[in-house]
């Protein structure tokens, strides 16, 4: 490298360079940190030896039982019916049940070859919470079958007699060994495949004190599958390809091909090859030294994200458990590339090992456009074959084993492919973030816990059966036996059918879809033949159905599903748009000219145009009587406040153009500024309003001056200069020389159109001069102006150095009020108003928090930069999550996120930039990569570096030092706009930020317990005034809920829209008749007790006072300190009373008589608690 | 209910009680000042007085008092009440190096939030109010042991009430000839005392 920057490379390589190195260096880091995390966690989850040996116990004993079953003679069908009957074990054969008439094979049972197979044979398991399962395979003696078998259900047909026939016998021998007691026994489908039953022994009870407890494993949470095989190379694998029919059904044209069968063929040749994959796992973990580690991490990250080995027909997170990532991992371990190059190594690190597969996850595509091939046996050569990547798709998703003719991922579904694909990406950015610590967010979160964080948007679909006893009749389209063969079950029909119709209609409104059937069963009692599925309303093996769905906001308002262009003569896709869509469908001239065919929708303030879409296409094409709920996202979207505006309720709530009108505005005004002639010339005039960055609790609304964010604030600069005054009365009495100045020229000449005025601010505690002109808009809109100049910065450092020691704090903290209000406001307004245009539904969300805290009295003590910023957590930061779609998935998250910050602990470090264009930028990494691009590079820049993060880090480290407790300062809000991360939180009291986090506690708690609902999500907006120590109920003589340009309820929506102020009074002083004097009112009461009361309020009452706006409540809390008595002192300021000669109490009886005074007009009740 | 028994505190503050409202009471609590300033002398060191209260109050107040033991103080003013704590810190002096030379502001005045000193026109005043204050706290325990009703013998505070309209005239605008006067009177100064300067 010494020549070559000899050689004088350019400066932009050296930078890429640089950043390479540091990139490795971080990752290395990174790596290692893992290592110690993994180790950790691996230890956590180990499985207990104790446990191994009891559980080994029984299992010597369970050989012993099943070679005592006896031997039976080959049966015809009828005698197997007639051996069974009477008996308790009935004989759980698959869909169709064979007959008599047309069943010629014969049944029978001889001693099976037993072996332990699955992870507890690897001894790969670790502990799981709600215990796991050990895989016992019974294989079934080859005499017991002919070539054939295969076919027409025969083989499984035999299993299925044969496993009962054992069921009957180990029952027996249960009850005569005296475990009966304690162990159960009953059918399940292993890997929910209907096709596959299994028995599984159960220890349900816990030792007594009782003899012949020797087996009894309850403890261990274990419970034993026993599996029957088929024998290994039983039937011509070639047959059952996965392109290969073999059901044969009777059609009606003869001419048509009968269609494959993938699922049954793949149930019929998995059976042959269990022992096969054992080996050659065993074989692979032999050779491969963290084997066992990385299998581990594979499963919690599996697990995690709700996947496991179970079919995906049925269940979007199916088909892909720890065995498929473990033979995935090992084929890797033999090739994998297009070459067959390795994409594993033997010695790999189990981070190397894990990273290594979820990459092949994420970035190779095993579905469409290839497939991964590999040998699970040594051919014939006996050299070991090489796993390759083939680029040539079967369109569903492909793991092929050359070997056995196997797809070990034919259970499953292209969508759990897709959902598989998604998550793999996601973990792959995570590992490849260098910055962030991402362990957790990858293993130990587990994110399919609650729906509504993991989706945006979620619908129940009830199919009530009705009058009709036949399911079909219920279905828009017939499950038919051409469908049966192919899809096995209804479910997995319905779950396929559902999905397409769901994609096309939806297309490009959302990026995933998944289907839940609720309350399926797969584990039925040994004398039932399947599992019964008439408890619900319908005949299906559910209660009914969730669709859950990951939201495109960019899409997903659109009011045009656009179809293909007309033409003369209707083109297949336009005949299929027009079928699909039905009377929806029209025919529409766009602007550019075309005609095309279309669907055109209209958005609501209530709900997302996807919920009116779904409505539609399920009831057309699943079935009429489909009832669809989704009653929260109404909910949620009702509780924002709903602006005065014309046709409001039909605006989207990703609709701006209530914020942009505001922006106009303020260009008209900008202009007409920028030309004025003054003694010295404008700089800039910076917005820092939150209406600027679309936060506002309520939108903009012309002449909605009651709202407290009517006036937006501007920062306006002028060129520098030297001469402002040294001190800081006369600087701002020398700013308001300047706003005078820009007052008077505004007069003359717009006075027609602008009016304006002076008024105080107290913004900054101490500077009771400054002095800010008021300007309002002849289009409605206020704007309010302060002055910034280079002075004064210089004065405030000034002050604190010139300060006495005990003030100090003080004035750091103004300086630091300064800082947010004049300076970081700019950097503020401008990174969320950017970055809020890539995250779509942050702007609705925020306002939803803001309204959350401000019901519960929250808001007025958290500066509004603050809420924000915490707002901004999910979007910016949403792992293992993705960023909101909805409005009350990102509200749910910010809940979620305030109730598990541990602040004394953890610093909120954001990274404010917008998301990866592409989530695939990010996954190429540095290590042998190509050259950084410059796109590449700025991105990088943009983002906080490893330095910047750890020197942030460093800064709170500093901060816990001294405030270990968080006493003063609890939450830490960090981002390239503020490392010291306490501009916006130095001034909290301690009570509130723990009321906060209480808050959030409560509310997770209850949707955790009760459910997201009507109710639950009432109560969430409901404050809790019984936790103050009194309250003062307040009324407004004018109600201010249409002056602050809100919508009042539905009934009173068209008089309320008659009653909104069109104008200003002409009068300007008769503006504050309708502004909120209950806020003057608790300024002054915070101003006068702060030392030993904290009051909170509404902030916004035309928002939280009532239907008219005309209420609000002044809530009182006692500070710790002043609940008990104290010595005597001057400087204890409370109002006290004395209890002795030495020491005084807080008076609180003549407190309440204070406030009662000083609210005088306004006061209707005081409650105390 | 009242504090009976407690006339003064160990450190040596009176205890003044007055009534609010049946079986409410606020205390005030009182003591000679102490002070080397001119400025501060014939000062009655005041601890928590009630809610909104000025010198006229106080003034009203204090005659009651003084009456009822035949006796007359004259106020001069109250210093140093800062409710609200909104003169706690003045920038301006802070801020200013012109103003540092010539009053140090290492030694400028305050004191502790809740308290503030009541400045008599004379000694006499002061004493003759102090011992009127003594007398008037003496009441709880001395009438309590004569078995009389002592809630007659207290003066009863009267608060002053902000009305509906002394809130909002915060959102009023400020009056612009006002406004303009003020900022070229405080301007002139400001040059003027930076000329003297040099």
């Amino acid at each position: 490298t010494a020549n070559k920057v000899k050689n004088g490379p350019t400066s932009g390589s050296t930078a890429s360079q640089d950043i390479h190195i540091a990139r490795e260096t971080a990752e290395l880091f990174q790596s290692n940190i893992f290592k110690l995390q993994i180790d950790e966690l691996l230890e956590q989850v180990k499985l207990k030896e104790s446990h191994v040996l009891k559980v080994e116990k029984f299992l010597h004993k369970l050989y012993d039982m099943i070679q005592q079953v006896p031997e039976w003679e080959e049966k015809t069908i009828t005698e197997v019916e007639s051996f069974f009957k009477g008996k308790i074990v009935a004989v759980p054969f698959v869909d169709p049940k064979p007959t008599p008439a047309s069943t010629h094979y014969k049944f029978n049972y001889k001693k099976p070859d037993v072996s332990l197979i699955g992870s507890f044979a690897l001894k790969t398991g670790i502990y799981q919470p709600k215990g796991s399962s050990i895989d016992v395979l019974l294989t079934m003696p080859e005499t017991l079958f002919e070539k054939k078998d295969f076919l027409n259900f025969r083989a499984l047909h035999k299993r299925s007699v044969y496993l009962a026939y054992l069921t009957h016998h180990l029952s027996i021998a249960l009850k005569n060994e005296k475990l009966d007691g304690y162990l159960s026994v009953e059918y399940t489908y292993f890997n929910d495949d209907p096709l596959l039953p299994i028995l599984k022994i159960s220890c349900d009870k816990a030792p007594t004190s009782q003899a012949n407890e020797e087996y009894n494993f309850y403890k261990t949470k274990f419970s034993i599958n026993l599996i029957i095989g088929f024998p290994h190379k039983m039937f011509d694998a070639k047959k059952l390809l996965p392109n290969k029919n073999c059901i044969r059904v009777v059609q009606d044209e003869n001419t048509k091909e009968l269609p494959a069968t993938p699922l049954y063929n793949f149930a019929v040749l998995s059976s042959t090859t269990y022992e096969v994959y054992l080996k050659y796992l065993y074989k692979t973990k032999k050779q491969t030294v963290s084997f066992k580690e990385a299998t581990n991490l594979g499963r919690l990250w599996l697990q995690q994200r709700g996947f496991s080995s179970s079919s995906g027909h049925s269940k979007m997170t199916g088909g892909f458990g720890t065995f498929e990532f473990v033979t995935l991992m090992a084929a890797l371990l033999n090739g994998g590339g297009i070459n067959g190059n390795k994409i594993l190594l033997h010695g790999f690190s189990s981070y190397q090992l894990f990273k290594g597969v979820i990459k092949y996850l994420a970035t190779m595509d095993l579905c469409t456009d290839g497939y991964l091939q590999f040998y699970s046996e040594p051919e014939e050569d006996s050299t070991t074959r090489v796993s390759k990547y083939i680029e040539e798709g079967f369109q569903i998703p492909t793991l092929f084993d050359m070997s056995t003719k196997v797809n070990i991922l034919t259970k499953m579904s292209i969508a759990s492919y897709q959902a598989l694909k998604l998550y793999a990406k996601h973990t792959l950015a995570m590992l490849n973030n260098v910055v962030q610590d991402q362990f957790a967010n990858i293993f130990l979160t587990n994110i399919s816990r609650v729906d509504n964080l993991k989706f945006d948007l979620c619908y129940d679909l009830h199919l009530p059966l009705g009058n009709s006893t036949h399911t079909d009749s219920l279905l828009a389209s017939a499950f038919g036996p051409l469908e049966r063969i192919k899809f096995i079950t209804i479910e997995n029909f319905l779950v396929n059918k559902l999905l397409n119709v769901v994609k096309i209609a939806l297309g490009e409104r959302i990026t995933l879809a998944e289907v839940e059937l609720v309350d399926s069963k797969s584990s039925f009692p040994i004398n039932k033949r399947k599992v019964h599925s008439t408890s619900g309303e319908n005949h299906f093996n559910f209660d009914y159905i969730k669709l859950k769905l990951l939201v495109n906001p960019e899409e997903s308002e659109k009011l045009v599903t656009k179809g293909p262009a007309h033409s003369e003569e209707a083109s297949p896709e336009a005949t299929f748009f027009k079928n699909f869509w039905g009377p929806k469908s029209s025919l529409r001239r766009f602007k550019d000219g075309s005609i095309t065919h279309c669907c055109i929708w209209t958005t609501s303030s209530s709900e997302p145009i996807i919920s009116n879409v779904l409505d539609f296409v399920l009831k057309k094409h699943i079935s009429e009587k489909l009832i669809i709920q989704n009653p929260i996202t109404k909910q949620f979207q009702d509780i924002l406040p709903l602006p005065n505006l014309p046709a409001s309720t039909n605006t989207s709530v990703l609709n701006l153009n209530s914020y942009f009108n505001l922006k106009k505005s303020f260009d008209n005004l900008y202009k007409i500024m920028f030309k004025m002639n003054l003694p010295l010339s404008i700089k800039s005039i910076l917005p820092v309003g939150s209406a600027f960055r679309y936060t506002s609790l309520c939108q903009p609304v012309p002449f909605a001056y009651s709202n407290p964010d009517f006036f937006q604030e501007l920062i306006l600069e002028f060129e520098s200069s030297q001469r402002w005054p040294d001190e800081i009365t006369s600087l701002e009495k020398a700013k308001t020389a300047f706003l005078l100045k820009m007052q008077e020229q505004l007069q003359a000449e717009n006075g027609n159109q602008y009016k304006s005025f002076f008024t105080r601010d107290e913004s900054i505690p101490y500077n009771l001069e400054i002095v800010t002109l008021n300007i309002l808009t002849p289009e409605g809109y206020g704007f309010r102006i302060r002055v910034l100049t280079e002075r004064d910065e210089v004065l405030y450092l000034r002050a604190i150095s010139n300060a006495r020691n005990e003030i100090k704090p003080e004035l750091e903290k103004t300086f630091l009020k300064f800082t947010a209000k004049y300076l970081a406001s700019i950097r503020h307004t401008r990174t969320i108003e950017n970055i809020s245009h890539s995250y779509h539904f942050y702007s609705p969300v925020v306002r939803l928090f803001k309204k959350w805290l401000d019901t519960h009295l929250l808001f007025g003590h958290l500066p509004e930069e603050l809420v924000e910023l915490i707002a901004m957590k999910p979007f910016v930061d949403c792992s293992p999550y993705n960023i909101p779609g909805s409005v009350e998935n990102g509200f749910l998250k910010i809940l979620k996120f305030i109730s598990q910050w541990n602040w004394k602990e953890d610093p909120l470090i954001l990274d404010l930039v917008k998301p990866e264009d592409k989530l695939e930028d990010s996954l190429e990494t540095s290590i042998g990569g190509s050259d950084l691009d410059s796109k590449t590079m700025k991105k990088l820049s943009e983002k906080l570096t490893l330095a910047q993060y750890k020197g942030i880090q460093t800064n709170f480290n500093n901060l816990r030092n001294s405030d270990p407790n968080g006493i003063h300062l609890q939450f830490f809000v960090a981002s390239k706009n503020d490392p010291s991360g306490l501009l916006y939180s130095s001034d909290i009291p301690l009570a509130i930020a723990t009321r906060l986090t209480a808050l959030a506690k409560v509310a997770t708690n209850l949707l955790h317990t009760h459910g997201i609902n009507e109710q639950t999500i009432g109560l969430l907006f409901t404050p809790g005034l019984k936790d103050y120590d009194f309250v003062v109920h307040l009324k407004t003589p004018v109600p201010l809920k249409t002056s602050s340009g809100i919508l009042g309820s539905s009934e009173f929506r068209n008089i309320a829209n008659d009653q909104a102020p069109t104008a200003f009074p002409s009068d300007l002083a008769a503006l504050s008749e309708k502004m909120d004097p209950t806020f003057q009112l608790m300024k002054y009461l915070n101003m006068k007790y702060k030392n030993s009361l904290i009051f909170s309020s509404h902030r916004y009452i035309g928002v939280c006072g009532g239907n008219k706006g005309n209420k609000n409540v002044i809530t009182g809390l006692i500070k710790p300190l002043f609940k008990k008595s104290h010595k005597f002192k001057v400087n204890l300021d409370c109002n006290m009373k004395p209890i002795d000669k030495e020491n005084v109490i807080l008076n609180k009886e003549a407190i309440f008589q204070e406030i009662s005074a000083f609210g005088h007009e306004l006061v209707v009740d005081f409650e105390t608690n | 209910s009242l504090a009976t028994g407690i006339d003064c505190m160990k450190n040596g503050f009176l205890v003044i009680p007055f009534k609010l409202s049946p079986n409410v009471y606020h205390y005030t609590f009182v003591k000679k000042h102490q002070t080397k300033l001119d400025s501060e002398s014939n000062g009655l060191f005041v601890v928590n007085l009630p809610l909104l209260t000025n010198v006229d109050i106080l003034k009203k107040v204090l005659s009651q008092i003084c009456s009822k033991f035949d006796t007359i103080a004259h106020v001069e003013k109250l210093l140093y009440n800062d409710e609200f704590g909104l003169d706690e810190i003045d920038l301006s002096s802070l801020t200013s190096d012109l103003l540092k030379d010539t009053n140090n502001t290492n030694e400028s005045r305050f004191t502790p939030r809740n308290t503030s000193v009541l400045k008599f026109v004379d000694e006499s005043s002061l004493n003759n109010c102090f011992n009127a204050l003594r007398k008037y706290s003496q009441l709880t325990s001395s009438s309590s042991k004569k078995n009389k009703n002592v809630d007659d013998e207290l003066i009863q505070w009267e608060f002053e009430n902000p009305s509906i309209a002394t809130f909002i005239n915060f959102y009023k605008p400020i009056d612009i000839e006002y406004l303009k006067n003020d900022v070229y009177e405080h301007l002139k100064i400001f040059e003027q005392r930076e000329l003297e300067e040099e």
